[in-house]
Protein backbone atom coordinates (compact mmCIF):
# COMPACT_ATOMS: atom_id res chain seq x y z
CA UNK A 1 0.00 0.00 0.00
CA UNK A 2 2.83 2.19 0.72
CA UNK A 3 4.49 1.58 -1.90
CA UNK A 4 1.73 2.18 -4.34
CA UNK A 5 1.58 5.31 -2.36
CA UNK A 6 4.84 6.35 -3.00
CA UNK A 7 4.87 5.33 -6.65
CA UNK A 8 1.52 7.51 -7.11
CA UNK A 9 3.24 10.52 -5.70
CA UNK A 10 6.09 10.30 -8.27
CA UNK A 11 3.87 10.36 -11.03
CA UNK A 12 2.37 13.01 -10.03
CA UNK A 13 5.07 14.95 -9.15
CA UNK A 14 6.87 14.07 -12.38
CA UNK A 15 3.51 15.28 -14.24
CA UNK A 16 3.62 18.55 -12.40
CA UNK A 17 7.26 19.41 -13.35
CA UNK A 18 6.75 18.54 -17.08
CA UNK A 19 3.39 20.28 -17.11
CA UNK A 20 5.05 23.49 -15.62
CA UNK A 21 8.47 23.76 -17.34
CA UNK A 22 8.31 21.39 -20.70
CA UNK A 23 7.10 23.83 -23.11
CA UNK A 24 6.69 23.48 -27.01
CA UNK A 25 6.51 26.18 -29.89
CA UNK A 26 6.11 25.87 -33.34
CA UNK A 27 6.48 28.25 -36.30
CA UNK A 28 6.06 27.79 -40.08
CA UNK A 29 8.07 30.14 -41.86
CA UNK A 30 7.65 30.49 -46.16
CA UNK A 31 10.69 31.62 -47.55
CA UNK A 32 11.43 32.49 -50.92
CA UNK A 33 15.19 32.26 -52.34
CA UNK A 34 17.25 33.62 -55.37
CA UNK A 35 20.86 32.85 -56.10
CA UNK A 36 23.22 33.23 -59.14
CA UNK A 37 26.20 31.46 -59.24
CA UNK A 38 29.04 30.50 -61.22
CA UNK A 39 30.49 26.66 -61.53
CA UNK A 40 33.40 26.88 -63.94
CA UNK A 41 35.25 24.06 -65.23
CA UNK A 42 39.54 24.14 -65.04
CA UNK A 43 40.69 21.03 -66.07
CA UNK A 44 39.73 18.94 -62.78
CA UNK A 45 38.92 21.97 -60.42
CA UNK A 46 35.47 23.68 -60.89
CA UNK A 47 35.98 27.22 -59.13
CA UNK A 48 32.46 27.79 -57.55
CA UNK A 49 31.21 31.36 -56.76
CA UNK A 50 27.67 32.36 -55.40
CA UNK A 51 25.03 34.82 -54.36
CA UNK A 52 22.37 34.17 -52.41
CA UNK A 53 19.59 35.86 -50.92
CA UNK A 54 16.20 34.42 -49.06
CA UNK A 55 13.16 36.45 -48.42
CA UNK A 56 11.31 35.08 -45.31
CA UNK A 57 7.54 35.40 -45.25
CA UNK A 58 6.74 35.15 -41.42
CA UNK A 59 8.85 38.30 -40.69
CA UNK A 60 8.03 40.04 -44.42
CA UNK A 61 11.91 40.62 -44.32
CA UNK A 62 14.94 40.13 -46.68
CA UNK A 63 17.09 38.43 -44.18
CA UNK A 64 19.79 36.14 -44.96
CA UNK A 65 21.95 36.55 -47.69
CA UNK A 66 25.72 35.15 -48.44
CA UNK A 67 28.33 34.77 -50.58
CA UNK A 68 30.54 31.52 -51.16
CA UNK A 69 33.86 31.04 -52.78
CA UNK A 70 35.94 27.90 -53.29
CA UNK A 71 36.40 25.25 -55.94
CA UNK A 72 35.61 21.56 -56.23
CA UNK A 73 38.10 19.49 -56.93
CA UNK A 74 37.57 15.93 -58.96
CA UNK A 75 40.00 13.27 -57.19
CA UNK A 76 38.55 10.37 -59.65
CA UNK A 77 35.45 10.68 -61.81
CA UNK A 78 32.78 9.12 -59.34
CA UNK A 79 34.16 11.92 -56.61
CA UNK A 80 34.85 15.48 -56.24
CA UNK A 81 35.83 17.47 -53.02
CA UNK A 82 35.55 20.97 -52.05
CA UNK A 83 36.98 23.73 -50.06
CA UNK A 84 34.65 26.63 -49.80
CA UNK A 85 34.94 30.28 -47.69
CA UNK A 86 31.28 32.14 -47.17
CA UNK A 87 30.29 34.99 -45.46
CA UNK A 88 26.56 35.06 -44.66
CA UNK A 89 24.20 37.61 -42.77
CA UNK A 90 20.91 37.16 -41.22
CA UNK A 91 21.69 33.49 -40.06
CA UNK A 92 19.77 32.00 -37.26
CA UNK A 93 20.96 30.25 -34.74
CA UNK A 94 19.92 28.32 -32.02
CA UNK A 95 21.39 31.16 -29.48
CA UNK A 96 19.12 33.65 -31.27
CA UNK A 97 16.00 31.82 -30.72
CA UNK A 98 14.56 33.63 -27.07
CA UNK A 99 12.55 32.79 -24.28
CA UNK A 100 11.42 34.88 -21.12
CA UNK A 101 8.66 31.88 -18.93
CA UNK A 102 6.44 34.19 -17.51
CA UNK A 103 3.34 33.70 -17.43
CA UNK A 104 2.75 34.35 -19.66
CA UNK A 105 5.75 32.75 -21.71
CA UNK A 106 7.53 34.41 -24.28
CA UNK A 107 9.17 33.33 -26.87
CA UNK A 108 10.90 35.34 -30.22
CA UNK A 109 14.28 35.49 -32.49
CA UNK A 110 16.81 38.25 -31.90
CA UNK A 111 16.81 40.36 -35.10
CA UNK A 112 20.00 39.06 -37.13
CA UNK A 113 19.97 40.90 -39.93
CA UNK A 114 23.11 42.44 -40.70
CA UNK A 115 24.78 39.99 -38.50
CA UNK A 116 27.92 38.89 -40.11
CA UNK A 117 29.10 35.31 -39.73
CA UNK A 118 31.80 33.53 -41.36
CA UNK A 119 32.42 30.37 -42.59
CA UNK A 120 34.47 27.62 -44.00
CA UNK A 121 33.14 24.54 -45.37
CA UNK A 122 34.59 21.66 -46.86
CA UNK A 123 33.12 18.72 -49.12
CA UNK A 124 33.16 15.70 -50.71
CA UNK A 125 30.16 14.01 -52.66
CA UNK A 126 30.99 10.68 -54.22
CA UNK A 127 28.27 10.18 -57.12
CA UNK A 128 27.23 6.77 -58.77
CA UNK A 129 26.00 6.33 -62.68
CA UNK A 130 23.25 3.66 -61.80
CA UNK A 131 23.07 3.27 -65.86
CA UNK A 132 21.39 -0.59 -65.06
CA UNK A 133 18.58 1.19 -63.85
CA UNK A 134 16.00 1.88 -66.81
CA UNK A 135 16.57 4.85 -68.49
CA UNK A 136 19.68 4.39 -67.71
CA UNK A 137 20.71 8.06 -66.54
CA UNK A 138 20.38 7.68 -62.44
CA UNK A 139 22.78 8.95 -60.67
CA UNK A 140 23.12 8.50 -56.88
CA UNK A 141 24.81 11.47 -54.99
CA UNK A 142 25.34 12.02 -51.67
CA UNK A 143 27.01 15.28 -50.64
CA UNK A 144 28.88 15.54 -47.02
CA UNK A 145 29.62 19.05 -46.53
CA UNK A 146 31.19 19.92 -43.07
CA UNK A 147 30.55 23.47 -41.83
CA UNK A 148 32.95 25.59 -39.09
CA UNK A 149 31.18 28.44 -38.20
CA UNK A 150 34.14 30.98 -37.48
CA UNK A 151 32.29 33.31 -35.56
CA UNK A 152 29.72 31.27 -33.44
CA UNK A 153 32.33 28.10 -33.50
CA UNK A 154 29.72 25.63 -34.43
CA UNK A 155 30.74 22.40 -36.39
CA UNK A 156 27.77 21.12 -38.06
CA UNK A 157 27.50 18.55 -41.01
CA UNK A 158 24.91 18.49 -43.72
CA UNK A 159 24.70 14.56 -45.45
CA UNK A 160 22.31 14.70 -48.67
CA UNK A 161 21.74 11.71 -49.95
CA UNK A 162 20.04 11.79 -53.68
CA UNK A 163 18.92 10.53 -56.71
CA UNK A 164 18.80 12.65 -59.89
CA UNK A 165 17.14 11.81 -63.16
CA UNK A 166 19.09 13.62 -66.39
CA UNK A 167 16.71 14.02 -68.84
CA UNK A 168 18.81 13.45 -72.43
CA UNK A 169 17.98 14.61 -76.09
CA UNK A 170 19.77 13.30 -78.76
CA UNK A 171 23.42 12.94 -75.83
CA UNK A 172 23.21 16.12 -74.76
CA UNK A 173 21.60 16.82 -71.10
CA UNK A 174 18.16 18.84 -71.53
CA UNK A 175 17.17 18.47 -67.41
CA UNK A 176 18.22 17.56 -64.03
CA UNK A 177 15.43 16.26 -61.89
CA UNK A 178 16.59 15.55 -58.54
CA UNK A 179 15.47 14.28 -54.97
CA UNK A 180 17.39 14.67 -52.23
CA UNK A 181 16.82 14.56 -48.57
CA UNK A 182 18.76 16.82 -45.92
CA UNK A 183 20.30 15.62 -42.32
CA UNK A 184 22.13 18.21 -40.71
CA UNK A 185 24.08 17.26 -37.37
CA UNK A 186 24.98 19.94 -34.98
CA UNK A 187 28.35 18.29 -33.72
CA UNK A 188 29.05 20.57 -30.74
CA UNK A 189 25.91 22.40 -30.42
CA UNK A 190 22.72 22.02 -28.32
CA UNK A 191 20.84 18.59 -27.25
CA UNK A 192 19.90 17.23 -30.54
CA UNK A 193 22.38 16.11 -32.94
CA UNK A 194 20.15 15.66 -35.83
CA UNK A 195 18.24 18.96 -34.92
CA UNK A 196 17.60 19.50 -38.97
CA UNK A 197 16.19 17.56 -42.11
CA UNK A 198 13.87 17.26 -44.59
CA UNK A 199 13.47 16.79 -48.53
CA UNK A 200 14.74 18.97 -50.94
CA UNK A 201 13.71 18.68 -54.51
CA UNK A 202 15.43 20.77 -57.61
CA UNK A 203 15.05 20.81 -61.80
CA UNK A 204 18.51 22.43 -63.23
CA UNK A 205 17.90 23.12 -67.05
CA UNK A 206 20.37 23.10 -69.35
CA UNK A 207 19.96 26.62 -71.37
CA UNK A 208 23.42 26.52 -72.78
CA UNK A 209 26.48 24.72 -71.98
CA UNK A 210 27.18 27.72 -70.14
CA UNK A 211 23.77 28.46 -68.59
CA UNK A 212 21.74 26.97 -66.10
CA UNK A 213 18.66 27.78 -64.64
CA UNK A 214 17.44 25.95 -61.63
CA UNK A 215 14.47 25.37 -60.23
CA UNK A 216 13.50 24.00 -56.06
CA UNK A 217 11.51 23.85 -53.30
CA UNK A 218 12.68 22.41 -49.52
CA UNK A 219 10.50 21.05 -46.81
CA UNK A 220 12.89 21.97 -43.64
CA UNK A 221 11.93 20.74 -39.60
CA UNK A 222 14.05 21.75 -37.40
CA UNK A 223 14.05 21.44 -33.76
CA UNK A 224 15.57 24.16 -31.17
CA UNK A 225 16.11 23.11 -27.47
CA UNK A 226 16.98 24.83 -24.58
CA UNK A 227 17.30 23.76 -20.64
CA UNK A 228 17.55 26.15 -18.22
CA UNK A 229 15.59 25.00 -15.14
CA UNK A 230 12.82 23.59 -17.30
CA UNK A 231 13.19 22.52 -21.15
CA UNK A 232 11.94 24.47 -24.43
CA UNK A 233 11.56 23.29 -28.05
CA UNK A 234 10.77 25.03 -30.77
CA UNK A 235 9.70 22.99 -33.60
CA UNK A 236 10.34 25.37 -36.94
CA UNK A 237 9.17 24.42 -40.47
CA UNK A 238 10.78 25.91 -42.98
CA UNK A 239 9.36 25.86 -47.08
CA UNK A 240 11.50 27.26 -49.45
CA UNK A 241 10.85 28.05 -53.03
CA UNK A 242 14.27 29.54 -55.09
CA UNK A 243 14.73 30.16 -58.83
CA UNK A 244 18.61 30.22 -59.93
CA UNK A 245 20.56 31.26 -62.74
CA UNK A 246 23.93 29.23 -62.78
CA UNK A 247 26.61 30.13 -64.87
CA UNK A 248 29.27 27.16 -66.26
CA UNK A 249 31.74 28.42 -68.32
CA UNK A 250 34.78 26.38 -69.55
CA UNK A 251 37.92 28.25 -68.91
CA UNK A 252 39.78 24.70 -70.17
CA UNK A 253 39.00 26.21 -73.58
CA UNK A 254 40.25 29.33 -73.63
CA UNK A 255 43.59 27.63 -71.66
CA UNK A 256 43.89 25.37 -75.07
CA UNK A 257 42.76 27.95 -77.62
CA UNK B 1 60.90 24.04 -126.45
CA UNK B 2 58.28 23.21 -128.89
CA UNK B 3 54.51 22.58 -128.49
CA UNK B 4 54.64 18.75 -128.63
CA UNK B 5 57.15 18.61 -125.61
CA UNK B 6 55.70 20.91 -124.26
CA UNK B 7 52.34 18.93 -123.90
CA UNK B 8 54.09 16.30 -123.24
CA UNK B 9 55.43 17.45 -120.22
CA UNK B 10 51.84 18.66 -119.32
CA UNK B 11 50.60 15.02 -119.56
CA UNK B 12 53.71 13.71 -117.71
CA UNK B 13 53.40 16.15 -114.87
CA UNK B 14 49.15 15.47 -114.73
CA UNK B 15 49.47 11.98 -115.00
CA UNK B 16 52.43 11.27 -112.52
CA UNK B 17 50.55 11.29 -109.25
CA UNK B 18 48.35 8.73 -110.89
CA UNK B 19 50.95 6.31 -112.04
CA UNK B 20 53.36 6.63 -108.80
CA UNK B 21 50.53 6.84 -106.26
CA UNK B 22 49.53 3.24 -105.93
CA UNK B 23 47.72 2.89 -102.41
CA UNK B 24 49.65 1.23 -100.38
CA UNK B 25 50.25 1.49 -96.31
CA UNK B 26 53.13 3.47 -95.21
CA UNK B 27 53.30 3.16 -91.56
CA UNK B 28 51.91 0.84 -88.82
CA UNK B 29 52.08 0.10 -85.28
CA UNK B 30 50.83 -3.45 -83.88
CA UNK B 31 48.93 -5.94 -85.60
CA UNK B 32 47.27 -4.62 -88.90
CA UNK B 33 45.25 -7.40 -91.31
CA UNK B 34 44.79 -7.16 -94.57
CA UNK B 35 41.78 -9.66 -95.94
CA UNK B 36 42.05 -9.63 -99.52
CA UNK B 37 38.65 -12.01 -101.63
CA UNK B 38 39.69 -15.36 -99.45
CA UNK B 39 43.53 -14.30 -98.36
CA UNK B 40 44.10 -13.10 -95.12
CA UNK B 41 47.57 -10.69 -95.40
CA UNK B 42 49.56 -9.24 -92.41
CA UNK B 43 50.24 -5.86 -93.32
CA UNK B 44 53.83 -4.56 -93.46
CA UNK B 45 55.15 -1.42 -94.46
CA UNK B 46 54.82 -0.34 -98.32
CA UNK B 47 52.46 -2.97 -98.75
CA UNK B 48 50.25 -2.11 -101.67
CA UNK B 49 46.59 -1.90 -100.95
CA UNK B 50 43.35 -2.58 -104.16
CA UNK B 51 40.54 -1.93 -104.42
CA UNK B 52 37.84 -4.35 -102.27
CA UNK B 53 40.58 -4.72 -99.29
CA UNK B 54 39.29 -4.76 -95.83
CA UNK B 55 41.86 -3.53 -93.75
CA UNK B 56 41.87 -4.49 -90.10
CA UNK B 57 43.79 -2.89 -86.83
CA UNK B 58 44.03 -4.98 -83.51
CA UNK B 59 44.36 -3.77 -79.96
CA UNK B 60 47.30 -0.79 -79.60
CA UNK B 61 47.50 -0.56 -82.95
CA UNK B 62 47.31 1.63 -85.92
CA UNK B 63 47.80 2.08 -89.95
CA UNK B 64 48.24 4.70 -91.92
CA UNK B 65 47.61 4.39 -95.71
CA UNK B 66 48.02 6.88 -98.68
CA UNK B 67 45.69 6.20 -100.66
CA UNK B 68 46.27 7.28 -104.26
CA UNK B 69 48.72 10.07 -103.99
CA UNK B 70 45.10 11.77 -102.49
CA UNK B 71 44.56 10.63 -99.26
CA UNK B 72 46.09 9.90 -96.19
CA UNK B 73 44.01 8.08 -93.77
CA UNK B 74 44.65 6.92 -90.18
CA UNK B 75 43.54 4.33 -88.52
CA UNK B 76 43.11 3.84 -84.65
CA UNK B 77 43.15 0.57 -82.87
CA UNK B 78 40.16 -1.83 -83.27
CA UNK B 79 39.20 -0.30 -86.80
CA UNK B 80 37.85 -2.26 -89.82
CA UNK B 81 37.81 -0.41 -92.96
CA UNK B 82 36.82 -1.55 -96.66
CA UNK B 83 38.15 -0.02 -99.95
CA UNK B 84 35.38 0.00 -101.84
CA UNK B 85 36.52 2.64 -104.41
CA UNK B 86 39.53 3.74 -105.47
CA UNK B 87 39.41 5.75 -108.89
CA UNK B 88 38.24 8.86 -109.79
CA UNK B 89 36.62 8.79 -106.26
CA UNK B 90 37.73 7.39 -103.43
CA UNK B 91 35.13 5.69 -101.14
CA UNK B 92 35.98 3.96 -98.02
CA UNK B 93 33.52 2.13 -95.66
CA UNK B 94 34.09 2.62 -91.70
CA UNK B 95 32.30 -0.52 -90.17
CA UNK B 96 34.00 -0.23 -86.51
CA UNK B 97 36.77 2.44 -84.67
CA UNK B 98 37.72 5.73 -85.71
CA UNK B 99 39.48 6.91 -89.10
CA UNK B 100 40.81 10.33 -89.90
CA UNK B 101 41.07 11.24 -93.19
CA UNK B 102 43.33 14.07 -94.89
CA UNK B 103 42.16 14.48 -98.67
CA UNK B 104 44.41 16.75 -101.14
CA UNK B 105 42.05 19.44 -102.53
CA UNK B 106 41.78 18.18 -106.29
CA UNK B 107 39.42 19.16 -109.24
CA UNK B 108 36.88 16.89 -109.95
CA UNK B 109 37.82 14.28 -107.54
CA UNK B 110 35.84 13.19 -104.46
CA UNK B 111 36.14 11.38 -101.10
CA UNK B 112 33.51 9.79 -99.00
CA UNK B 113 33.58 7.72 -95.55
CA UNK B 114 30.60 5.54 -95.30
CA UNK B 115 28.81 3.81 -92.11
CA UNK B 116 26.14 1.55 -92.11
CA UNK B 117 23.71 4.94 -91.59
CA UNK B 118 26.10 7.52 -92.79
CA UNK B 119 28.52 9.25 -95.50
CA UNK B 120 30.63 11.34 -95.27
CA UNK B 121 31.79 12.96 -98.59
CA UNK B 122 34.38 16.22 -99.00
CA UNK B 123 36.22 17.64 -102.06
CA UNK B 124 39.43 18.02 -99.94
CA UNK B 125 39.83 18.31 -96.22
CA UNK B 126 40.89 16.72 -92.84
CA UNK B 127 38.31 15.05 -90.97
CA UNK B 128 37.96 12.75 -87.91
CA UNK B 129 34.62 9.80 -88.27
CA UNK B 130 34.27 7.36 -85.42
CA UNK B 131 32.32 5.26 -83.70
CA UNK B 132 30.66 5.85 -80.71
CA UNK B 133 28.83 4.55 -77.96
CA UNK B 134 25.67 2.01 -78.54
CA UNK B 135 23.18 3.37 -76.54
CA UNK B 136 20.36 2.58 -78.79
CA UNK B 137 19.99 -0.17 -81.13
CA UNK B 138 22.88 0.83 -83.40
CA UNK B 139 26.21 2.65 -82.31
CA UNK B 140 26.25 6.77 -82.59
CA UNK B 141 28.78 8.08 -84.87
CA UNK B 142 31.30 11.09 -83.98
CA UNK B 143 32.42 13.06 -86.39
CA UNK B 144 34.46 16.43 -86.61
CA UNK B 145 36.08 18.58 -89.08
CA UNK B 146 40.21 20.02 -88.55
CA UNK B 147 40.00 21.75 -92.11
CA UNK B 148 37.30 22.50 -94.80
CA UNK B 149 33.76 21.50 -95.11
CA UNK B 150 32.12 17.92 -94.98
CA UNK B 151 28.84 16.79 -96.13
CA UNK B 152 26.99 14.47 -94.18
CA UNK B 153 24.39 12.63 -95.51
CA UNK B 154 22.01 10.02 -94.40
CA UNK B 155 21.57 7.16 -96.52
CA UNK B 156 18.03 6.45 -97.25
CA UNK B 157 16.58 9.89 -96.30
CA UNK B 158 17.38 13.81 -97.86
CA UNK B 159 19.03 14.47 -94.43
CA UNK B 160 22.11 16.05 -95.01
CA UNK B 161 24.39 18.82 -93.17
CA UNK B 162 27.39 20.75 -93.72
CA UNK B 163 30.10 20.75 -91.05
CA UNK B 164 32.53 23.02 -90.85
CA UNK B 165 36.05 23.80 -89.89
CA UNK B 166 36.63 23.16 -86.20
CA UNK B 167 33.39 21.37 -85.74
CA UNK B 168 31.65 18.80 -85.05
CA UNK B 169 28.59 16.51 -85.18
CA UNK B 170 27.21 13.75 -83.03
CA UNK B 171 24.85 11.18 -85.34
CA UNK B 172 23.07 9.47 -82.41
CA UNK B 173 22.53 5.71 -83.52
CA UNK B 174 23.99 6.65 -87.13
CA UNK B 175 20.58 7.06 -87.71
CA UNK B 176 20.03 11.17 -87.39
CA UNK B 177 21.74 14.19 -87.77
CA UNK B 178 22.69 16.78 -85.32
CA UNK B 179 23.61 20.59 -85.15
CA UNK B 180 27.12 20.80 -85.99
CA UNK B 181 28.91 22.85 -83.19
CA UNK B 182 32.58 23.11 -81.47
CA UNK B 183 33.32 20.08 -79.25
CA UNK B 184 35.83 20.64 -76.33
CA UNK B 185 36.27 16.35 -76.64
CA UNK B 186 37.77 17.16 -80.35
CA UNK B 187 41.07 19.20 -79.02
CA UNK B 188 42.66 16.30 -77.52
CA UNK B 189 42.36 14.28 -81.41
CA UNK B 190 46.03 13.66 -82.89
CA UNK B 191 45.91 14.53 -86.28
CA UNK B 192 49.11 14.36 -86.97
CA UNK B 193 49.83 11.47 -89.92
CA UNK B 194 53.66 11.78 -90.87
CA UNK B 195 55.87 9.58 -88.49
CA UNK B 196 58.59 12.29 -88.77
CA UNK B 197 56.51 14.56 -87.21
CA UNK B 198 55.95 13.01 -83.52
CA UNK B 199 53.35 10.65 -81.81
CA UNK B 200 51.07 8.83 -84.28
CA UNK B 201 48.58 7.21 -81.48
CA UNK B 202 45.41 9.20 -81.03
CA UNK B 203 44.34 8.49 -77.48
CA UNK B 204 41.27 10.12 -77.17
CA UNK B 205 38.77 8.74 -75.41
CA UNK B 206 35.35 8.80 -76.82
CA UNK B 207 33.86 8.18 -73.88
CA UNK B 208 34.68 11.78 -73.11
CA UNK B 209 32.54 13.36 -76.20
CA UNK B 210 29.77 12.19 -73.81
CA UNK B 211 28.56 14.28 -71.31
CA UNK B 212 29.52 12.44 -67.76
CA UNK B 213 26.37 12.65 -65.68
CA UNK B 214 28.06 12.70 -62.50
CA UNK B 215 30.02 15.81 -62.90
CA UNK B 216 27.34 18.05 -62.37
CA UNK B 217 27.13 19.83 -59.29
CA UNK B 218 25.87 23.18 -59.13
CA UNK B 219 25.53 23.88 -55.11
Amino acid sequence: MIKRNILTMIFLATAAIFSISAWTYSETSFDIEGRIAMVAQAGRFNPYIELKGQYHSLENQLRYTSLSAGSYFSIVPWLKIGAFYRMQMGARDLEDWQFEAGPPDRHWWLDTRGQIEHLFYFDATPRFHLSWLPGRNWVFPTKIRYYYNVSNRHHSLLIRPGLTYVFMTDREPLLNLSFNYNLYFALNTGDIPLYSHGPYLSVIGHVYDWLKLEGKASYRYATYFKEDGGSWTLNSSQITVGLGVIFTPDFSLLRKK
Amino acid sequence: MNRSSFLLLVFILYTAPAIAAESHISYLEGTVIITRGQSVLTGDFGMTLIEGDKISTGTDSLAILEVEGRGTLKMRSETILILDEIEEVISVSLTSGGLFSKIKRLLGVGYEVKTPGVVAGVRGTEFFVAFGQTIEDTPDLWLCVNEGTVHVALKNTTDSVLVNEGEGITIPAGNRLTDPRFYSWTEDLNWNTDPDMGELVDQTDLDGAYADLRSFDYD
